[in-house]
């Protein structure tokens, strides 16, 4: 209740300098539009070409990159500005003014950091999304629409402990630019079926770096696929997958600060 | 058992050594090496509910890291800390409520809000009751003469005007201790008088135990009851302002340039020539021995002088002294 509050307060303060730094914003969201609008395109353009990936059609290919941006989206939404101002936090002395107010930091962080910018993508996405299910003539059942929420919710998560987890090298001041190439670098496999890749890529995409959780599976559910890698009840994981990662990568986190209180680093 | 206890507290930090060169930069790529720096070394002490300590030091002397272990943001590498019976680290969200700390040299103010609106947001952060959180406003928007800024984002305000907020919004929540990190930094000598003000009403006023850590001696002379100095992470003095002055203080420099070369005369032995540069004779001497205004008449007097310069002992000065008289 107390962070609900707190949140709802740096929403309204948020929305304030929006309002005066109206020109930035709006830029901002056409520029974001612009970006992620070019990668739609690039997908759509890609897959028309071949016509089918491995028994994926357009469309079904296409749903696998609405699912990774809404997921990414809905992630990034809570958790981009914790994930990626922490190293500005550590060196501008900020995170102390943090610690010295009777507040978990980490969802501190979060209330903080609320972000409007990400509503482009949101909207990018869904609409991407309903045109798939359109064109493909599948009309989702209450039950499969839950199983569709609970797999985003889950591949949000995935992506969230990807963030967090990639930051905290950050709170020590080391600039591991090498776990952001391996986060940004790797989400751009899912946008194609895992399937279509050699074993070493799935086994890496599945057990070492799950991220073939965030749509190549669950979407293997709302299309019907059953091209199964593995072991067929792969596509009902995201959720549990995402719980699991979401809680290591918040214990490491806190294991991050909890060093940095040790070394002042 | 007293209110703030410091025994035998250590602080150090391990810091990668950097060596010049390609092919050391390429080695520490595999290999660190490390340099323990001890930032506290050592340090003892106790405060009382009610106390203004001052804690001084040059820069670098460790006084930031014991600030920071004692608000809970540092755990100490050895040695104990209790607040009030709290263990900082350990508790650090219980110890956070009774705290409020202000760096002088960072803000926790949200850019682009004004205060007005920044109060409402420590009301959340703290989660004060309305009541108490009016009442607070009220007094410290009249305390620290606020009237005139509350509506402006704090990205237009002067200095002064940002530090007499963050001390503000820092006191909202009552806290019964407050630590100020350098709290005159940068400030002109106007705003630096207000804020020495408003420091010692706060704490004659609303019984805050208060904790401030300067490297100006003016701050020391004017609003401490009692003086803490560190340099190198370790204790030099501890006691009385009244005694650290006459045991440290008093010391001034005079820079005399003489409008002609004044070869082989004899100057006042109270005056301790410290270097000749041309014309130009710099004086060491000490209040207790001759007082600043005797040893500028002395000079205009009795020498063709054309220009003087007088300096007051500033910290490191001070430090100095404190290590030769031990």
């Amino acid at each position: 209740m107390h962070y609900f509050r707190l949140y709802l307060q740096f929403i309204k303060i948020r929305l304030t300098s929006i309002v005066s730094y109206r020109g930035s914003f709006f830029a901002g969201v056409i520029a974001q539009f612009l970006s992620y609008g070019a990668g739609f395109f690039a997908t759509w353009l890609l897959v028309k070409a071949f016509h089918e990936l491995n028994g994926w059609t357009p469309y079904e290919v296409l749903l696998l990159y609405g699912m990774n941006l809404f997921s990414y989206a809905l992630a990034a939404f809570f958790f981009f500005n914790l994930a990626v101002d922490i190293e500005n936090l550590v060196i501008s002395g900020r995170l102390d003014g943090i610690l010295v107010k009777p507040v978990n930091p980490f969802l501190y962080l979060i209330c903080n950091g609320f972000n409007v910018a990400y509503f482009s993508h949101i909207s990018l996405a869904v609409f991407t999304m309903i045109i798939c299910f359109r064109g493909l003539g599948i009309s989702l059942t209450p039950i499969m629409l839950v199983m569709l929420a609970l797999s985003i919710l889950g591949a949000a998560l995935i992506h969230a402990a990807a963030l967090v987890m990639t930051s905290v090298p950050a709170i020590w001041m080391l600039r591991a630019r090498f776990s952001d190439i391996l986060y940004w670098g790797m989400r751009e496999f899912i946008n194609y079926p895992l399937s279509i890749y050699n074993r070493a890529v799935q086994v890496i995409l599945t057990f070492i770096l799950p991220y073939g959780f965030i749509s190549f599976y669950p979407a293997q559910l709302f299309l019907g696929k059953e091209d199964y890698l593995f072991h067929p009840s792969l596509p009902y994981a995201t959720l549990p997958v995402g719980l699991g990662l979401f809680f290591v990568a918040y214990r490491f986190w806190r294991y991050g600060i909890d060093r940095y209180q040790g070394t002042g680093t | 058992m007293s209110y703030i206890n410091v025994e035998n507290v250590v602080k150090e930090f391990k810091v990668v050594r950097r060596e010049k060169g390609l092919i050391n930069a390429l080695k520490s790529l595999f290999h660190r090496e490390y340099d323990i720096v001890t930032a506290v070394d050592h340090i003892s002490f106790t405060i009382d509910k009610g106390e203004l300590v001052g804690y001084i030091g040059p820069n670098g002397a460790g006084k930031s890291t014991t600030i920071k272990m004692l608000s809970g943001i540092l755990v100490p590498t050895a040695g104990r800390i209790t607040v009030d019976g709290v263990i900082p680290h350990q508790n650090r969200k219980e110890n956070a409520r009774r705290i409020g700390v202000v760096f002088g040299q960072r803000s926790s103010l949200e850019w682009d809000l004004p205060m007005e609106e920044t109060f409402d947001l420590f009301q959340k952060i703290y989660r004060i009751d309305d009541r108490m959180y009016k009442r607070n406003v009220e007094f410290y928007v009249e305390l620290f003469a606020m009237q005139s800024f509350l509506k402006r984002p704090v990205r237009q305000l002067s200095l002064g005007q940002k530090m007499r907020a963050e001390i503000a919004v820092a006191l909202l929540h009552d806290p019964e201790i407050l630590y100020l990190d350098e709290p005159t930094i940068g400030l002109d000598v106007v705003a630096k008088n207000h804020i020495r003000q408003f420091i010692k009403r706060i704490n004659s006023e609303k019984k805050i135990t208060l904790m401030l850590t300067t490297h100006d001696m003016d701050d020391i002379e004017q609003i401490c009851d009692r003086i803490i100095m560190i340099d190198q992470g370790k204790l030099l003095y501890d006691g009385f302002l009244q005694n650290f002055k006459e045991k440290y203080g008093g010391e001034y420099t005079i820079t005399v340039d003489f409008a002609y070369a004044e070869e082989g005369r004899e100057v006042d032995p109270r005056l301790q020539l410290v270097s000749i540069e041309g014309q130009r004779k710099v004086y060491v001497a000490h209040r207790s021995v001759i007082e600043t205004t005797e040893a500028l008449r002395y000079f205009i007097d009795n020498f063709d002088v054309s220009h003087l310069n007088i300096r007051e002992a500033d910290i490191e000065d001070v430090v100095r002294n404190a290590y030769v008289k031990g």
